[in-house]
């Protein structure tokens, strides 16, 4: 073997050292991008060997010469320029053979150095694969020192360049044999997929690091075959970088791809304007609306991209550019497009800057910024619009209802306070809404009534529930308009009370209407009164007429006369009293003032006036009275009348006697009951229905006119009253007069 | 040829009514009955055969005109007067009345006895023309 001690003796290297640089040469050619800080310095050494061979030719000696010392060398390179001196001249001269001796010793100093110098590892294995070189940087990397290394077969040196990780099969090392044999056809035909490659490796020093290593390892060609040359550098540091920036470069696609995907998942056309008024990016959604396709609009002027129609009525390009010099976002506003093919859409636009640099919080830095970008979003507000143009056309027709409506509709808020006053209001009022929002619905309410107003809405915000009353609305003539009211509170989502809700039915037409229905009853009635007093009147008369003709045909016959003259007296008499309670019947109102009346007074005193009668009638009375009874207003003398009514027939229908309760009560409406309760004969269910009609009796003729019920219904209305009977033949009845009671009247 | 058997009959729950009616017909020496509830007045029906009778309209217990239909279906020969305070000779009741043959005349109160005689007479001449 040979033994290449670079730094070693002059003897020992004494066969092989142009070789040597040949081989070199080869290696530097072949690999030249891994030598590439060194290539200059490298090939100023060879330029500088190239000269002291010219200068030696010059001196007519030849290199080929040099032939004869490397007969034996393994690792002759036919390439060798050869020149046409003989090799025995060379031999000849020994003085020139002396200074070809220095001259390579020099050029190999300056090589070892080189190689010792280099950074990348270095080593050669000859034909028979024994190492012959192995440098200090491949010490190094390998951690294997060349003492150990050198003279050792290539393929006992576990570098797993046999089987190495770039292999098929990671897992399959190579025996030696197997390595043997594979260098050996290396050596043979030059060619070995193994060997061609640039293999990286982990190593493992000795020191217990791990380093990646990438080798190189290539054939040499020589007249015999190939040898093996290998540069070992350590990439662990640029590995470590590599990887770093990897990862960096992965976090970034993954952030970039990120960042894509929100743009994409906008719900809104996103485009990027640079200053030159060009499209840098657009999201999808853009796109679609737009009709275009991305090739046609990245890069492409804003003024080509965006429809014509937008860009004359938005003055786009006007605003970009005012972005670019303000710095500031722009609300661009609301427009229409009608993009082909699809429906009418409305877009609203808004322009952002983008700044080169984050912007800084605040400050004079703020200067130096610079609007890199704008951006576009424009979102569709189609739905959007036409949602709103639904509320919208809903609220004016609500508005339109409110205002139309027939009835008063007046908001409050909840301190009573008028919000909204509507057409009606203003019609029945004479009050303009801007007259009267802000003030107190009370305000507007007749003064007398203006408790019942405020005791209502009170009663509304407590209890919650629709109150009803009639309350006169004080006009701006100041008259007084009848105005049924329902008020109901209007809550908010949270049940809050957000307003008083007053519709206000004027009843001025319904009064008229009621007064003429009245007077229209009062025809039926005076057409049924008509027919009673015709019958009850013409009785009487028609006694009266015929004992006048017997009394004149039969002059001399006295007890005819006294008969008749009887008769003549008695209809007249009776006569009279129905005249008497038809006037009473018929202007029982006359101009009477409700007073407060003490209703235990009044029936004591009927009672009283009607003492003889009911004790002549055996009838016992039993009176019940709660010590405090409602106040009440009404006229004493009617209600005297009225309780004598009720009396006198409750004795009637006791000719044998009985039990008349009279029982005072207030019931669960307020109102105060006065019942009249017999125990005669009752009345059938058919005369019922008749009780009430004047001249409706079943008194003997001549006992009763049949007005006494009619005149009592009639005073009992008077005082907004009414009665209830209840009978049943053979048992009794029982009238029961309701009375309201008055409204307290606050001091 | 007057049959000193004719018989009236007059029902009016006005007693005086009754008494007059009897004291206008005495001259025609009439057998007059006097009934002041239309129960009463059946029973005498059912009794005996009246050639006449005065029915007042408004009898406290039945409608007069129901006791005149009444008075046709049992005792058809019976000539109906009707009186009344109630209506009046043009009433659409009364015409109604007289086209149905349900009663004969009409006699509105207070009436003239001479009338009331003469109304009779007519009623008990007819059957016998």
């Amino acid at each position: 073997m040979m033994n290449i001690e670079v730094s070693g003796a002059e003897s020992e290297i004494s066969l092989s050292p142009f070789l040597k640089i040949k081989n070199l040469l080869a290696v530097i050619g072949q690999n030249r991008e891994l030598f590439d800080d060194h290539y200059a310095s490298m090939i100023a050494s060879l330029d500088e060997l190239e000269k002291e061979n010219i200068s030696l030719r010059e001196r007519n000696v030849d290199l080929t010469a040099l032939q004869v010392f490397s007969a034996h060398d393994p690792l002759q390179i036919p390439s060798l320029p050869v020149s046409n001196v003989a090799p025995a001249v060379a031999l000849d001269n020994h003085a020139y053979e002396k200074d070809r001796l220095n001259f390579i010793m020099l050029s190999l100093r300056k090589l070892g150095i080189l190689t010792e110098r280099s950074r990348e590892g270095f080593f050669l294995a000859d034909v028979d694969g024994r190492i012959f070189e192995w440098n200090h940087s491949e010490e190094q990397i390998t951690g294997l020192p060349r003492d150990v290394v050198l003279g050792t077969f290539i393929w006992d040196i576990d570098m797993e360049l046999w089987g190495g990780k770039n292999s098929e099969k990671p897992e399959e090392k190579l025996t030696s044999e197997q390595k043997k044999a594979t260098y050996m056809d290396l050596v043979q035909t030059g060619l070995s997929p193994v060997f061609e490659r640039i293999f990286e490796i982990e190593t493992q020093r000795p020191d217990g690091t791990r380093r990646s290593v990438q080798i190189s390892f290539f054939p040499i060609q020589t007249e015999k075959g190939f040898v093996m040359g290998g540069i070992t550098r350590d990439v662990t540091e640029l590995k470590r970088a590599l990887q770093a920036l990897e990862d960096s470069t992965q976090e970034l696609a993954s952030q970039k791809q990120f960042i894509a995907r929100i743009i994409e998942s906008i719900p809104s056309s996103l485009v990027v304007i640079n200053r030159s008024m060009q499209v840098v990016s657009v999201n999808h959604n853009f796109l679609e609306k737009m009709r275009r396709e991305e090739s046609a609009t990245l890069g492409h002027k804003m003024d080509i991209v965006f429809p014509e129609a937008l860009l004359k009525y938005m003055h786009l390009s006007q605003m970009v550019q005012a972005v670019f010099q303000s710095g500031r976002k722009v609300d661009g506003g609301k427009v229409a497009y009608h993009a082909p093919g699809f429906s009418n859409k409305i877009f609203y636009f808004r322009l952002f800057p983008i700044f080169r640099s984050p912007r800084p919080s605040g400050g004079n830095a703020g200067l130096l910024e610079r609007v890199e970008n704008v951006m576009l979003l424009i979102d569709d507000v189609t739905e959007r619009e036409q949602l709103r143009e639904n509320v919208r056309r809903i609220e004016r027709h609500l508005a339109g209802v409110v205002e139309s409506a027939n009835d008063l509709v007046v908001s409050l808020d909840p301190g009573g306070k008028i919000v909204t006053w509507n057409r009606a209001a203003e019609v029945v009022s004479g009050l303009a809404s801007d007259q009267i929002i802000g003030r107190m619905l009370v305000s507007v309410c007749s003064p007398d009534q203006q408790p019942a107003m405020e005791s209502m809405l009170g009663k509304l915000l407590q209890s919650g529930n629709v109150q009803h009353a009639e309350i006169d609305l004080l006009t701006s003539d100041a008259k007084q308009v009848p105005i049924a009211w329902s008020c109901s509170l209007m809550r908010d989502d949270l049940g809050q009370i957000s307003a008083i809700v007053a519709i206000g039915r004027d009843l001025t037409e319904r009064r008229q209407m009621e007064e003429q229905l009245s007077r229209s009853a009062d025809m039926a009635s005076l057409g049924v009164m008509a027919g009673g007093i015709a019958h009850e009147l013409r009785n009487p008369l028609g006694i009266i007429s015929a004992s006048a003709q017997l009394m004149m045909e039969n002059p001399r016959d006295t007890r005819l006369r006294r008969q008749g003259l009887n008769k003549i007296y008695a209809s007249t008499r009776r006569a009279s009293l129905i005249i008497e309670n038809l006037l009473k019947f018929s202007r029982p109102a006359g101009k009477w003032m409700k007073k407060e009346i003490n209703l235990r007074l009044i029936i004591d005193e009927t009672l009283a006036l009607l003492e003889n009668q009911i004790s002549s009638q055996h009838v016992d009375v039993l009176v019940t009275c709660p010590e405090t009874l409602p106040r009440l207003a009404g006229s004493h003398e009617m209600l005297q009348q009225v309780f004598t009514n009720l009396i006198l027939n409750a004795c009637n229908a006791m000719p044998a006697g009985g039990l008349l309760t009279i029982a005072v009560a207030v019931n669960e409406n307020g109102q105060v009951g006065i019942s009249f309760k017999d125990t005669g004969h009752g009345i059938s269910p058919e005369n019922l229905e008749k009780i009430f009609d004047p001249f409706f009796t079943t008194m003997p003729v001549g006992k009763g006119v049949g007005l006494g019920l009619s005149v009592t219904h009639s005073i009992v209305q008077q005082h907004n009253g009414s009665i209830e009977v209840k009978s049943e033949v053979g048992k009794g009845s029982n009238f029961t007069v309701l009375l309201p009671r008055v409204f307290e009247v606050r001091n | 040829m007057i049959d000193a058997k004719v018989h009236v009959l007059v029902v009016d729950d006005e007693p005086d009514l009754c008494w007059a009616i009897t004291q206008a017909l005495r001259p025609l020496a009439y057998i007059v009955k006097s009934a002041t509830s239309a129960a009463q007045a059946l029973t005498y029906l059912s009794q005996h055969t009246y050639k006449v009778a005065f029915v007042d309209v408004k009898i406290q217990d039945m409608d007069g005109l129901k006791l005149a239909s009444l008075i046709r279906q049992r005792s058809p020969a019976t000539r109906i007067i009707l009186i009344s305070g109630f209506y009046y000779q043009e009433d659409s009741a009364i015409i109604e009345g007289l086209k149905n043959n349900l009663f004969t005349s009409f006699l509105a109160k207070p009436f003239n006895l001479a009338e009331v005689r003469s109304l009779a007479q007519q009623a008990v001449s007819f059957g016998e023309l």
